[in-house]
């Protein structure tokens, strides 16, 4: 065959080739086909032509479709905020089961009441130790003794706080300002 | 207890013995995850794909391939639009499943009522022992909380869970639906990866030197295995074609493998599409069965719970009441 029949058949292929693109249909064997015509063509100067063509043809196809695919993603972007109203009516509607949220409401409830009696508790088992502080206060505070008021206050605090009063920065403030004022 | 209370716990006593099981939402969560998972792997092989053809693309500029076709700039604008549409997808994903988490959590937590009503009576108890008064109410209470409680849980569960998914049924049949849409673009642009990858496998094989072999090859071949040639020059010419044949081989091995992974990405995306659709249908199925026939609804006559069977769960429940109350009397 001559080079001018393989140069139509070249042709004759690109453009089945760039109808089927246009079908967004797959071009497996007409791109097999459109190879091997032009390696059938002598001349290497249409060849990279009739390439150039194709690879034009490709480009502007993947453009379109790269296109297209931004705005189908433009369509689906909104349901985030659907999904996330979804989740907090859920949430919400869990929080507001009645017996769950009383378990818990009564769990706490009885948790502090334990609390409040083991705290109690402990009062009445130091009633004797605070009774005891509050005469020797007495008797510090009439002969002035700064150093004794200051460690029964301390006492108390702790007893009073669980043996908690070193993280309670503004009680050890307030007692050596105290201090500061009986001393002057 | 007045007879009117009676009589209302007895109702609802009879109606929530009727109140049918939740549908288990957790099942859907996890194909929510596994959704989520597919769409978010077939973006990232996608991307990995542009991101493979790129460079190959840059490649041939720099050793100046035939690409006048071709633009680098403009794969390159296509790639990050790709990555950008992805990562807005993947986000839709992520509040799609958290969404999903959340109906299942809710499902879950309407299956706690006995452990609530456990947990109560502990408390009620505990907490009477603590104040240590004597606190005849609270045992009669605790009789009614036991007997209505885990229905009651249950009944109410299902009643937020059919007005959470009454009001998202329109974003998960439109997510169903834009996937799909989202899916055939992602094909187009596949099978326009494909084409890329193929026509980039052809020039780096010398599209020339190839059109040469395949014009001269069986030429030279039959001269330099002719009786007579010149031993030298036959070497040579043979180990030419030889040369050329490999690269050939090379090149057709990569246009097949590039259809191959053409075709994966298919049956990975049509999957999706499937898998989308029963998500879909799953969601919608549970609503209509909630809002029809969830919680104190599910004695209607069209969701068969007016049994026999049911009946005489009610009596059984309703006789309890009256038993707590009768030991409460007593004590």
């Amino acid at each position: 065959m001559s080079d001018a029949t393989h140069q139509k058949n070249a042709q004759n292929i690109l453009r089945e080739l760039r109808d089927a693109v246009a079908r967004d249909e797959d071009t497996d064997d007409l791109e097999d086909r459109f190879q091997i015509a032009l390696e059938e063509l002598a001349d290497d100067a249409l060849r990279g032509q009739l390439a150039e063509i194709w690879q034009a043809t490709i480009q502007a196809d993947a453009e379109d479709a790269f296109k297209r695919y931004a705005e189908a993603v433009a369509k689906i972007k909104p349901l985030a905020d659907g999904f996330a109203l979804g989740a907090q009516v859920a949430r919400d509607g869990q929080r507001g089961l009645f017996f769950p949220s009383a378990a818990a409401l009564l769990d706490q409830i009885s948790g502090i009441l334990e609390e409040l009696k083991n705290a109690a508790d402990d009062v009445i088992d130091n009633v004797d130790e605070v009774k005891d502080g509050i005469a020797v206060a007495e008797d510090a505070f009439r002969k002035g003794d700064v150093n004794t008021l200051i460690d029964i206050g301390e006492k108390i605090a702790k007893l009073w706080s669980g043996n908690q009063d070193e993280n309670e920065p503004g009680l050890k403030d307030k007692l050596e300002s105290i201090k500061g004022e009986l001393t002057n | 207890m007045k007879p009117t209370t009676f009589m209302l716990i007895s109702a609802l006593a009879m109606l929530i013995a009727g109140c049918g099981s939740t549908p288990d939402m957790s099942n859907w969560a996890t194909n929510s995850a596994h959704l989520a998972s597919a769409v978010q792997a077939e973006n990232d092989a996608i991307l990995k794909r542009i991101d493979i053809n790129l460079a190959e693309l840059k490649r041939g500029e720099a050793e100046q391939w035939n690409l006048s076709g071709f633009d680098v700039t403009t794969w390159e604008n296509n790639r990050n639009d790709y990555a950008e549409g992805a990562d807005e997808v993947n986000a839709v994903m992520t509040a799609m499943v958290l969404y999903a988490d959340a109906l299942a959590s809710l499902s879950a937590a309407g299956e706690t009522g006995e452990e609530a009503v456990d947990s109560i009576s502990s408390s009620i108890t505990k907490a009477t022992a603590i104040v240590g008064v004597s606190f005849p109410a609270a045992g009669a209470a605790i009789g009614i909380i036991r007997t209505l409680g885990d229905g009651w849980t249950r009944a109410q569960a299902q009643d937020s869970l059919a007005e959470t998914m009454t009001s998202t049924q329109g974003a998960v049949i439109a997510m169903a639906n834009h996937i799909e849409g989202i899916v055939d673009e992602q094909k187009d642009i596949v099978r326009s990866l494909t084409r890329l990858e193929r026509e980039l496998a052809t020039q780096a094989a010398n599209p020339n030197e190839m059109s040469w072999y395949r014009r001269n090859h069986q030429a030279i071949r039959a001269s330099a295995l002719a009786n007579g040639a010149d031993p030298i020059a036959a070497h040579a010419q043979l180990a030419t074609i030889l040369k050329l044949e490999e690269r050939r081989t090379l090149r057709d091995r990569k246009r097949r493998e590039a259809v191959r992974w053409r075709n994966a990405q298919y049956k990975a995306l049509d999957a999706i599409v499937s898998a989308a659709n029963a998500w879909k249908d799953s969601h919608i199925e549970a609503a209509n069965f909630l809002a029809e026939c969830g919680a104190l609804r599910s004695l209607q006559p069209k969701c068969g719970n007016f049994t026999a069977a049911n009946l005489r769960l009610a009596a059984g429940r309703i006789q309890s009441i009256l038993d707590s109350q009768t030991r409460n009397e007593k004590e």
